[in-house]
């Protein structure tokens, strides 16, 4: 049945003839209810956004927000207390406008300048924040933004407070010229003083951050964080397709760029940021009141002697755990031989760095990237709780399954990897964390690449300010440590290995290979070798062996956990109460002696 | 007064409402998707305007949209009917902004009666009988063992920002409620993307009482008795009479008063129901209250002889109530049974379809609510409600007698319905003596 | 208007040389349009548009457009019929369901429900008249919806050969608005 213009519509309209419909009261839109994306086009109900942290509701793009807002979504409710505002505005070049373009923008944003400097308190925390305004010309940094970054940073570095700056920028603020320049050379040089006293800056990256602030502030965060495809970059997009002549392919200079190729430690969505920031600062508590006295002092009360004992002790009872209570093993255990346990290191089922970081650590936070060219996902590293102490935690990473072993490049780090660790662990330094390594891989990466990029290099140096490092180094290796690619990573205070992990020189088919011209005799080479856990013990070349249960799987790693946790605590406590010259001649002697 | 009105929704209560709307002399704009094209309400409207493909997301969920043609089509207000945006706060609110007559409550009051934690709150404050229950939102297992512990099993897990079954399980004991709050978390977070949970002293067979208000913008607010909607499955409602063999001319004066203060303490307006669940020895507890007009107003139209709906037009155009409460008055029985394209035989999986041929039943005391003809397309896209059979008679008996009559009349070719199934259910032995709860159809079927 | 005489106008116009006719009473405004080449045969039906299918039921829409909004009708013979009243320039049963493609052109529907703008601005030249050349991506026309512009770009490379909807006139979801040829 067709229904097209077969009912009769509404003939009796109640009375129009008295309505005095006040214009006012006649439907229609307001003028900004609705705002379109600038991402994906859509209609969207402002406030509706506003409400979902400035995000597109439709494509889930970021809109700008202003420092106000921004502050308002960061810290605790109340807590921000701006400083330095009102910074009387000069004009440089006598550049015509530029006065009264100011004077406009002031009071059309109700800023004074382009940034919002102050303290507040994020969950507690207090920090010294920073916050760019793009409405005020792009955020561009003259004279103003440079003085109140500074003064933020230098009364940061006076109070022992963590600095956190949200950047977005145009870059430098043309109309002032050299002037704005030299704000470059002014914040980094109080944000090294602050760095140097030992405290931490956070930089968060959101859309866009160029120029000048791209390469002074921005860039040197101990940790620097971005919102998700936020462009940053030193020269703009534009400016390069003018200058190279060609089109820029899709996502260059967006934050996913700058992950991959090692220049921020992570992307943040903004409703996480917050919690982000919180697990940060927690994870360097205390570094706003740090004193050093307090760590290095403790060692006097500590009898050199004693300690030897203690350490004595703590290897007898590792080995109790190893040995005596487990006879079963034991037995089962002279049955395995070295090539067997060579495989049984290699098995795709067994468990990998990343299911030690979360079976033993809480609130692991992963840093990304070597600050140079890219990010190794061989390498994962980061910081995290242990037991309540804020640790670094570095591991070589191999995947569970053939996707995830492609992407991580089998566990075998380019000097990226190494870049990135050594990074990581001299961050350790500076906030006096305990580095935990945990070694897993068949080799550096052989390759092309690697080769032009300096994986010698990176392995010496890792090697060379592991040695030296002032803060206690604990090594693990849990599957196969391959040659100088696991030294780079186990230059420790104390190397432990799993029961069917191995630590060579070479794989057994390369030695078997080199001496006797024959791959197919490694079953003979990993006999002779001497790379099980065992000999390796005996050696002295490592301090402690745990025991694996018979299948050792992500399932079944309860045991080797409780026993990894027992040990580490006591190393921390231990190592943790030398003196930095202690721990360094200590580590020195270890490898001295061999 | 209200002289034109967009009707956001389809099927059967828009048709309902289009209706209202001529009686009145007001003229009608319908909304539809491009799955609707063809649809009852879009031809029987005076205009009608396309909105989006056929998915109710793109079509009758999106309120820029709707919004959009309410300006073009030149109408000064919205009937949102039920489902869809009725109950949207901020479509609400979006209408309040663009100087459109919403016609249910403010989006303060939609907003506040939506959040159930808030809705307990308000009506605890004004004495209304509550489910004992959390006040503050439960995030994890073990803070909620430790209340459910307080409260005293058996409880029930429900999400804060829950509704028609969805993100709520029952815990028996102790030892169950870690797995039934971690399921009810899970689903709450998939379908409303929210971890908020709240928990709440379970009442074993209650009986679903709720109660319909009508509130002016002068603070006029009556009640029109109750409906009893206790035959539900999966929390969805199948038959509803009026008024319920439950309560004593005593209680429905308590829990109509009850009523009325639980609707003065929202500050609500517009026609609105109060749900209780009603306990076997009189207790009664609030449960929610919902801000729109209901499936089941038919029932209480009929026993009190009001047009909810052009009540609802004439309190939005800014009228004061017609009736007083000493007015209203309730006269026989009344009972609704709901045709839903659905396939019982199957799970109650739905039945889209051609209707290639029907025939809906008529005479005196029977009005069927639909918006289905011969050659009409049921759309996949939404609710499976495909008709509403209601009848009237002096009493009780004769109008399960009418219905059943009425029912075996129904015939609708072409797609599957639930139309035999509840034939059954109307001749049950414990249907007939009224007495239901709101299990019975989970021990009818297990009986089956 | 009588409806005899409704016809007969038609009729005339038909049989004329006019492409173009224009009649106003009554706040009751008459446009009759003819094009080139189409007198003969039927002018398909205006996808989108819900058409009158004959002329009794015309009458009872003249009565809506006296009171509404606007009403849009379509006669089977050689001529497009628009009938608007008052300045409310409102779309009346506006469906995207009965699509018949013009004889050999594209469509270009409306993605959203909103007003129809043929010109950034008031006193703006048009995007686009009938009769020039579009290429794929070219902006021709806008639909405001709620406040926001929204650019209708060409989704092909052609000639547009009807602009289907008057400038300030509301639009449905999937409403044509040109014929691309």
């Amino acid at each position: 049945m067709k229904l097209d213009h077969m009912f009769k519509k509404t003939k009796q309209i109640a009375s129009r003839k008295n309505d005095n419909i006040r214009g006012e009261k006649h439907p229609s839109v307001p003028r900004g209810l609705l705002r379109k994306c600038n991402k994906c086009g859509g209609a969207i109900i402002a406030e509706d956004a506003i409400a979902d942290y400035y995000i597109c509701p439709k494509c889930g793009g970021y809109f700008r927000v202003d420092a106000y807002s921004r502050i308002a979504r960061v810290a605790d409710e109340g807590s921000f207390e701006e400083w330095d505002s009102g910074l009387l505005n000069g004009n440089p070049m006598a550049f015509r406008g530029y006065e009264e373009k100011i004077k406009t923008l002031q009071e059309k944003t109700g800023l004074d300048e382009a940034i919002v400097t102050g303290e507040a308190r994020i969950s507690g925390h207090r920090v010294v924040l920073g916050v760019c305004d793009g409405r005020f010309m792009m955020a561009s940094m003259g004279e103003i933004v440079g003085e109140k970054v500074a003064r933020a940073v230098e009364r940061a570095t006076k109070e022992k407070l963590p600095v956190i700056l949200f950047a977005c920028s145009g870059g430098a603020r043309m109309q002032e010229g050299i002037v704005s320049l030299m704000q470059m050379a002014k914040t980094s040089a109080a944000l090294k003083r602050h760095s140097d006293a030992g405290l931490l800056y956070i930089s968060v990256l959101t859309d866009p951050t160029t120029g000048g602030v791209t390469a002074s502030f921005a860039m040197l965060g101990d940790i620097i964080l971005a919102e998700p495809k936020a462009l940053i970059g030193f020269a703009g997009p534009r400016v390069i397709e003018q200058t190279i002549g060609e089109k820029l392919p899709k996502g260059f200079q967006r934050a996913e760029f700058l992950l991959a190729h090692g220049f921020i430690d992570g992307i943040v969505e903004r409703d996480k940021l917050r919690d982000t920031l919180d697990t940060i600062l927690r994870l360097h508590g205390g570094v706003g009141v740090h004193d050093e006295t307090s760590e290095c002092g403790q060692t006097d009360a500590h009898d050199e002697e004693e300690i030897k004992k203690e350490h004595a002790l703590a290897h007898e009872s590792a080995d109790l755990g190893n040995g005596e209570d487990e006879p079963e093993s034991t037995d089962l255990r002279r049955h395995i031989d070295a090539w067997e346990r060579v495989q049984l290191s290699r098995r795709n089922d067994r468990p990998v760095g990343s299911d030690y970081i979360h079976a033993l650590f809480t609130d692991f936070v992963e840093l990304h990237g070597d600050r140079c060219f890219a990010d190794d996902r061989a390498v994962i590293g980061g910081i995290a709780m242990f037991h309540g102490t804020p640790v670094t935690v570095i591991a070589q990473a191999k995947g569970s399954n053939t996707k995830e072993n492609i992407d991580r490049h089998f566990g075998m780090p380019s000097p990226e990897g190494y870049r990135k660790a050594l990074r990581l662990m001299q961050q350790a330094e500076k906030f006096h964390r305990p580095v935990i390594c945990f070694v897993d891989t068949p080799g550096a990466f052989c390759g092309l690449e690697a080769e032009e990029r300096g994986q010698g290099e990176a392995i010496a140096r890792s090697i060379y300010e592991m040695s030296a490092l002032k803060t206690p180094v604990l090594s693990i290796v849990i599957g196969e440590g391959g040659s100088g690619g696991a030294l780079a990573m186990a230059t420790a205070d104390e190397v432990w290995m799993l029961e069917n992990s191995v630590y060579s020189i070479l794989s057994p088919e390369g030695f078997a290979s080199i001496l006797w011209k024959d791959s197919k005799r490694a079953k003979e080479a990993a006999a002779v070798m001497r790379m099980t856990a065992e000999e390796l013990k005996e050696q002295g070349i490592i301090e402690l062996v745990f025991a694996e249960p018979e299948q050792y799987t992500t399932e079944h790693m309860q045991d080797v956990i409780e026993c990894l946790d027992k040990e580490m605590l006591r190393f921390l406590e231990q190592y943790g109460a030398y003196s930095m010259e202690e721990l360094t001649d200590h580590r020195y002697e270890r490898f001295r002696r061999i | 007064m209200i002289k034109k009105v967009l009707v956001a929704n389809r099927g059967e209560i828009a048709v309902r409402i289009i209706r209202a709307c001529r009686e009145m002399g007001i003229e009608t704009v319908a909304v539809y998707s491009e799955a609707d094209a063809e649809a009852l309400h879009t031809k029987l409207a005076d205009e009608a305007i396309c909105i989006g493909p056929a998915p109710a997301a793109d079509s009758y969920l999106k309120m820029e949209r709707i919004i959009s043609a309410t300006i073009i089509s030149g109408a000064d207000a919205i009937h949102p009917g039920y489902g869809f945006l009725s109950e949207n706060s901020m479509f609400a609110r979006l209408c309040e902004k663009c100087n459109i007559t919403f016609i249910g409550p403010g989006s303060e009051v939609i907003s506040k009666m939506g959040d159930k934690q808030q809705a307990r709150n308000t009506m605890m404050g004004a004495g209304v009988p509550i489910v004992p229950g959390t006040t503050d939102p439960i995030l994890d297992a073990e803070t909620g063992k430790h209340e459910a512990a307080g409260i005293g099993y058996p409880v029930i897990i429900k999400a804060a920002l829950g509704g028609g079954g969805k993100g709520m399980r029952v815990a028996a004991c102790e030892e169950e409620f870690e797995q039934a709050f971690l399921t009810a978390q899970k689903e709450a977070e998939a379908a409303f993307a929210s971890r908020v949970m709240y928990i709440e002293h379970f009442i074993e067979h209650p009986r679903h009482i709720e109660f319909q208000v009508l509130a002016d913008s002068y603070g006029n607010v009556i009640h029109l008795g109750e409906r009893d909607c206790s035959i539900q499955r999966n929390h969805q409602k199948m038959i509803e009479e009026a008024p319920s063999m439950a309560l004593s001319e005593e209680l429905r004066e308590r829990m109509g008063n009850t009523a009325v203060a639980a609707a003065k303490a929202a500050g609500y307006v517009s026609a609105g129901t109060v749900e209780f669940l009603l306990e076997n020895d009189g207790h009664f507890y609030f449960m929610e209250m919902n801000t729109r007009i209901q499936v089941e107003h038919p029932v209480t139209e009929w026993v009190t002889g009001i047009d909810l709906v052009k009540e609802q037009i004439r309190i939005a155009s800014g009228k004061k109530l017609s009736y007083t409460q000493e007015d209203v008055k309730l006269t026989g029985h009344a009972i609704e049974c709901r045709i839903n394209a659905e396939n019982p035989e199957k799970g109650f999986r739905p039945s889209p379809g051609t209707i290639t041929d029907m025939y809906l039943p008529g005479g005196k005391g029977i009005r069927v609510d639909s918006a289905i003809y011969t050659g009409c397309e049921i759309p996949p896209y939404y609710d499976s409600m495909i008709a509403k059979l209601i009848v009237w008679a002096k009493n009780r008996s004769e109008a399960i007698r009418k219905l059943q009559s009425a029912l075996g009349e129904v015939i609708v070719e072409g797609i599957e319905t639930n139309v035999d199934y509840q034939y059954e259910l109307i001749n049950h032995p414990d249907f007939l003596a009224g007495n239901v709860d709101i299990s019975f159809i989970e021990r009818y079927q297990q009986g089956l | 208007m009588e409806l005899e005489q409704l016809i007969q106008l038609i009729g005339a116009v038909s049989e004329s040389k006019l492409t173009d006719f224009c009649y106003e009473e009554n706040g009751v405004k008459l446009c009759l349009k003819k094009e080139a080449g189409a007198v003969s045969g039927v002018i398909p039906a205006l996808p989108g548009v819900q058409t009158v299918p004959d002329l009794a039921a015309f009458g009872a829409v003249q009565t809506v457009s006296g009171a509404a909004g606007s009403v849009q009708a379509v006669t089977g013979a050689a001529g497009t019929m628009q009938m608007l009243s008052g300045a409310e320039a409102a779309a009346v049963q506006v469906t995207a369901a009965e699509t018949t493609p013009a004889a050999d052109g594209k469509i270009v529907k409306s993605p959203l429900v909103g007003v129809f703008y043929a010109a950034p601005s008031e006193d703006a030249k048009p995007y686009v008249s009938v009769g020039d050349t579009v290429k794929k991506g070219q902006i021709l026309a806008c639909v405001e919806a709620m406040k926001l512009m929204n650019e209708i770009e060409s989704e092909y490379d052609g000639v547009v050969a009807e602009i289907l909807v008057e400038n300030g006139q509301g639009v449905g979801y999937g409403e044509p608005l040109f014929v691309i040829r």
